[in-house]
């Protein structure tokens, strides 16, 4: 791989750009400092060499001058000691060598020396140093020495080598500092290099830099951010447009497109086109052609032609075909225009392609169903034509109209209308309307569609129902100026038509018979007009008595249908049992010789009908009776007569069998209203709102009224008007509305004229299907008389019990009295006389003043003195205590309110039920605790008289009791409300609710 | 030979005159052995009357010399003093002598003249044989073809004479300087 410093990544390349400078500075400083090093060893050297020359020129002075050769050697050989000088030598002033040394690895030959002046120079890796030796003033030879530069090499290295291992330890540390510090540079960098690529790979222009510094890398972030925000800007703008763009291309229908001018490349296409083409984006994306491969082969040229010549000057407008990959075509509207640039330079082709398939299918079969309808029409029989108002003639008559009408189209006009025409029915808008004025109407546009049978003769004298149905014609400008109809023979509708409107008036009219009779000439006059008959009759069947009733028997009498007899009450002819065995019976003039028995004449018994049809009446598996219609020419009838007489027959049967049921429901009713209207008793229906809906005379003469209609027109409101309490009217309801009937109910009640009778009424509720009250409905017996036995044997009781109570009380009470003083005072004598009996007679005295007390309560329950001498409330004081005493149980009485009456009677009444109620507690239902309390609330007194015991059974047995009756009566007679209920946690509650008189009078009043 | 290839040497050096070539060559190097021991040797003050008084080289007895000596003093100077070159005949001719070449033509009356010079600050130089051991102060005798000197150390402390380490090392009877440490 080729290296290439530009491609590096930043990092390294600041790493090496650091290094390398660090490289370049340490190296040229280690040069120097071993340059320095070398010049400066040299010098020393030098020196040094010079200084050891100097020596030893001295030292060579005298030998030189006293030419002592040894000496001279002797002083060189002192050079030993110098282990860097290799070569030393003497010369005599004529240059010829006096003395010489050489250390020992020396083998090298000196250069000549002879006039080389004093100094010194490096040749060869050696140093020569050359000297004068002075002697006395005198150059008496001279001196060379030679060193070599082993010990500065030696040095050199060393130097080198530190300067190397300096330098790269130099190098680490700048190595390690600049991986850190060009982090400083790099890091910004790299992360505006990352925010840039995230933003080219995700092209999310919303990613920011984050400027760490204030230097130009700052700047530099600051810079691309705001660059980003004006690409994001744009970028949105771009996009809003585009979307809005986008949105009204891919929701409409239409494909939008954009293409270059040769067709190679389509740069734009809405996605509509997938599902038009049936074909991807991508497919077409790779290959441009691919809407040309699409095209119908019958298209293709075409097409191609079009868009080579005429997209460019925008007349392309085209429909053609494209074939989807599943085989499908689909039609396409597709148009087309150029675009131009700045310059008015065609530069691309915009176009829009339209699926029209639907339209076109449409159009298809519209001119599909053109043609059906032709044919139908035609095939129908049914005759089209087109009438033009203007000229008044026919612009089209369908050839049909000379089977129609007898006359061929081109005669065919509107007098020949006006000459066949025999009478008309106009339908639709214009229904009702005279033909003439339908037409007008037409023609200047008031009604739009025109509808009519009409009936004609044609050519040949037929009688026809040819039903016109036309529309108008309008022109562009919406004038009228013609209608096209269809002209259809309708005669065998109509006749259906006829039948329809003959059953249906027959249905009306046999549902509003009364008769048998009503329903059978209905039967027959419809007979008459479906299918026609000289004669016939309508028979009903008694199967209970096996005997044939004739309801209507009709024959052709001089030319007219008369009513003629039947035999009555006759046993069914032969005729009439085949027809109930076999069902409907055409008999023509062959089949009846066939029959194997004859006939029964009716009417005029000298002719014979030639064609009759029986059909059977039946209602489900009854046979009801038989239909019979005849004529006296032969073959009158075919089987499709009998069908309809047979439907006819059908049809009445409903109502011949209802008519039948209500004669017989009429028949029981009066029977019913005969018990109704005669009974002794009273029988009511009454609704719950207070009307009598139906009374008999017994009920009405009750209540003092003549008859049951003037007490139903009189009574409005059974509870005020007749009820001396209403709240018994109330109670009565209530009862029946629970318990669905009530039983000897006793009420006192008010007659016509005010007075006052007691009726006992036993009655029911009657509700509909729902469960909602219709009316109650019962019988009612006047029992005044025994209620006035009844009173008065209580009125005799009650006096009787008093004067027990009083003879109790007064008698022997008394005579009890004075018995236990005597046994008092004959125990004091006897314990005087400290008798053996005076235990005894103090036990006498003791039992005789037990009875004494036992007398008085008897009485007290018989007369309660209180009652009349104290008032009512402590007689009921005195009576609760008096319960206690008797019967050792917890009775108390508690009052509320002013509950001070007058009447004598009121007050006995409620003490007695109070009482009543109290034994009743304590011997039928084993009470241990009794309450008593009286309130009076709105003036009204209520008792209620509650225990603990085991409770009455249910409330209908409450008559059972002679002490519950006679509670019931008593409340009845001071015309107080009775309850006796059981208590949800055992016990009764006897409940007595007495109206104050005052305002009962006050009621009565009112009333009268 | 050798001395031979020396006087050769000698004689270019010194820019020997033509005339001379009756000198024995051996005269040529004492000759400049003299101006040597001269250069070597330091005298006391007393020795000279002023301060620039040159310097006497005197032979006594019969010249060996000739013009030699004189042709070898040439231009010279010792201690910033210049050279003068007497002969003497006899012993009681010397006043101002500072360095005495005493003939072998003295050698009888050695001892005597000596004996008369003892206590004067005179470097006496004599090829007399045992020279030094009869109180002189350098011996100069011929050995192997060359020319070297005794040195009687204490003859010259006598004459107040303070000879140069460097002379004395290369005397034949002093030890080698360099060698004297080992």
């Amino acid at each position: 791989m080729k290296f290439n410093f530009r491609n590096l990544p930043i990092r390294r390349k600041l790493t090496l750009i650091i290094l390398l400078t660090s490289f370049a500075a340490l190296a040229l400083v280690s040069v120097a400092m071993v340059t320095y090093e070398i010049l400066r060893f040299r010098h020393a050297l030098v020196r040094e060499l010079s200084t050891e020359a100097e020596i030893i020129a001295e030292n060579s002075a005298a030998p030189l001058a006293f030419v002592d050769t040894k000496a001279a050697r002797d002083t060189l050989r002192a050079l030993q000691a110098q282990p860097g000088i290799v070569h030393a030598r003497l010369f005599t002033p004529d240059g010829k060598t006096f003395a010489e040394y050489k250390s020992f690895d020396d083998e090298t030959e000196l250069p000549d020396l002879k006039g080389q002046p004093a100094g010194h120079r490096f040749e060869d890796g050696y140093l020569l140093v050359f000297r004068d030796v002075l002697f006395g003033g005198g150059v008496v030879g001279s001196l060379a020495l030679r060193s070599d530069l082993r010990e500065q090499n030696a040095w050199l290295q060393a130097d080198v080598s530190i300067a190397v291992v300096a330098l790269f330890a130099a190098l680490l540390v700048a190595l390690i500092l600049s991986l850190k510090l060009q982090q400083v540079i790099s890091t910004p960098i790299l992360e505006l290099a990352e925010v840039a690529h995230q933003v080219t790979l995700r092209k999310n222009y919303s990613l920011r830099a984050t400027k760490r510094s204030g230097d130009e890398i700052g700047l530099l972030m600051e810079e691309f951010n705001q660059m980003l925000e004006q690409i994001e800007k744009r970028d949105a703008d771009l996009r809003a447009s585009e979307e809005r763009f986008r949105q009204l291309a891919e929701t409409i229908r239409e494909v939008f497109w954009l293409s270059d001018i040769e067709k190679t490349k389509v740069i734009y296409i809405s996605p509509g086109f997938e599902a038009i083409w049936g074909r991807s984006l991508d497919e077409l994306e790779k290959s441009p052609r691919l809407w040309v491969e699409c095209l119908h082969s019958e298209d293709r040229d075409r097409v191609w032609d079009a868009v080579c010549t005429k997209q460019v000057t925008g007349e392309y407008d085209v429909e053609y075909r494209v074939i989807r990959p599943d085989g499908t075509v689909r039609w396409i509207h597709d148009r087309a225009f150029p675009v131009r640039d700045a310059a008015g330079a065609i530069y691309r082709i915009a176009g829009i392609a339209e699926d029209i398939t639907e339209r076109k299918r449409a159009e298809e079969n519209l001119r599909r169903t053109e043609w059906l309808y032709r044919q139908a029409i035609v095939g129908a029989g049914a005759v089209p034509y087109a009438r033009d108002f203007k000229s008044r003639s026919y612009l089209f008559m369908g050839e049909g109209i000379e089977q129609l009408i007898g006359y061929p189209p081109h005669e065919v006009s509107g007098d020949i209308w006006e000459k066949i025409k025999q009478e008309y029915v106009m339908l639709g808008e214009s229904a009702g309307w005279s033909i003439e004025e339908a037409g007008r109407r037409v023609i200047t546009g008031e009604v739009q569609t025109w509808r009519c049978d009409i009936r004609v003769l044609t050519r040949d004298g037929q009688s026809r129902w040819i039903s016109d149905v036309a529309v108008q014609n309008r022109d562009e400008s919406g004038k009228v100026i013609g209608s096209m109809g269809i002209l259809q023979d309708i005669t065998e509708r109509k006749l259906a038509e006829k039948k329809i409107l003959t059953f249906s008036s027959l249905a009306s009219r046999l549902s509003a018979a009364a008769t048998a009779e009503e329903a059978a000439a209905n039967i027959l006059e419809t007979a008459a007009e479906l299918i026609g008959w000289d004669c016939g009759f309508i028979h009903l069947y008694d199967r209970e008595l096996d005997r044939t009733v004739p309801v209507l028997t009709f024959d052709l009498i001089d030319g007219k249908r008369t009513l003629v007899s039947a035999p009555d009450n006759a046993k069914p002819s032969p005729m009439t049992r085949l027809i109930i065995e076999k069902g409907a019976l055409l008999v023509d003039a062959q089949s009846r010789a066939s029959l194997p028995f004859g006939f029964v004449p009716f009417g005029n018994k000298d002719r014979v009908s030639a064609s009759m049809m029986y059909v059977p009446i039946r209602q489900g598996e009854n046979f009801l009776g038989i239909l019979s219609i005849q004529r006296y020419s032969p073959d009158a009838y075919n089987q499709g007569n009998l069908d309809l007489l047979q439907a006819l027959a059908d049809h009445c049967s409903g109502a011949l069998q209802r008519i039948r049921a209500t004669k017989e429901l009429l028949e029981t009713e009066a029977k019913y209203r005969t018990i109704f209207e005669s009974a002794t008793e009273g029988i009511f229906q009454t609704s719950p709102e207070g009307k009598y809906l139906r009374a008999n005379l017994a009920l009405a003469r009750m209540f003092g009224y003549e008859s049951p209609a003037e007490m139903s027109a009189n009574v409005m409101d059974i509870e005020k008007q007749t009820y001396v309490l209403p709240e018994r009217r109330r109670e009565f309801k209530r009862l029946l509305e629970e318990q669905g009937e009530v039983h000897g109910f006793e009420a006192e009640r008010f007659r016509r004229d005010g007075s006052r009778f007691w009726i006992s009424v036993n009655a029911r509720v009657v509700r509909d299907n729902n469960g909602a009250i219709l009316y109650y409905e019962g019988t009612t017996r006047d029992v005044t008389s025994r209620r006035h036995l009844e009173k008065q044997l209580i009125e005799i009781s009650d006096r009787e019990q008093s004067r027990m109570g009083q003879d109790l009380h007064d008698g022997l009470c008394q005579h009890l009295v004075r018995t236990a003083f005597a046994a008092n005072l004959l125990e004091k004598d006897l314990s005087r006389q400290k008798s053996a009996f005076s235990d005894q007679a103090k036990k006498v005295a003791r039992l005789v003043d037990d009875s004494i007390t036992q007398a008085r309560n008897l009485a007290r329950g018989l007369y309660p003195v209180k009652l009349e001498s104290e008032g009512f409330h402590s007689a009921m004081v005195e009576l609760a205590a008096n319960i206690r005493a008797t019967y050792h149980l917890d009775c108390e009485f508690k009052s509320a309110g002013s509950i001070s009456i007058d009447d004598h009677a009121v007050s006995t009444h409620l003490y007695r039920i109070a009482q009543e109620a109290a034994i009743n507690a304590v011997k039928h239902s084993s009470a241990k605790k009794i309450q008593i309390r009286v309130s009076n609330v709105e003036e009204k007194i209520h008792l209620v008289v509650s225990d603990d015991g085991v409770g009455i059974g249910a409330p209908s047995d409450r008559g059972n009791g002679m002490g519950l009756h006679i509670m019931n009566y008593r409340a009845g007679m001071i015309g107080a409300e009775l309850k006796v209920e059981a208590q949800k946690s055992g016990g009764t509650i006897v409940t007595c609710i007495f109206e104050h008189p005052n305002r009962t009078e006050k009621i009565r009043s009112e009333k009268t | 030979m050798r001395w031979l290839w020396l006087a050769i040497f000698l004689g270019a050096s010194f820019s020997s005159v033509a005339e001379d070539t009756l000198v024995a060559p051996e005269y040529k190097i004492k000759a400049a052995f003299l101006y040597n021991f001269a250069v070597l040797t330091e005298w006391p003050d007393t020795a000279f009357d002023f301060p620039k008084q040159p310097l006497t080289i005197g032979v006594l007895g019969k010249d060996p010399f000739g013009r030699t000596l004189e042709k070898t003093m040439r231009g010279k100077t010792v201690h910033g003093r210049k050279i003068e070159i007497a002969r003497y005949k006899t012993v009681e001719q010397i006043e101002h002598c500072h360095l005495l070449f005493i003939s072998s033509s003295e050698e009888k009356q050695v001892e005597e003249i000596l004996t008369r010079l003892a206590g004067r600050p005179i470097l006496t130089v004599s090829e007399i044989d045992r020279f030094n051991y009869k109180g002189g102060v350098i011996w100069l005798q011929k050995q192997e073809d060359q020319i070297k000197f005794r040195i009687r150390r204490s003859a010259a402390r006598k004459a107040k004479l303070k000879l140069s380490s460097r002379l004395l090392a290369l005397a034949i009877n002093a030890t080698p300087p360099n060698r004297a440490g080992k």
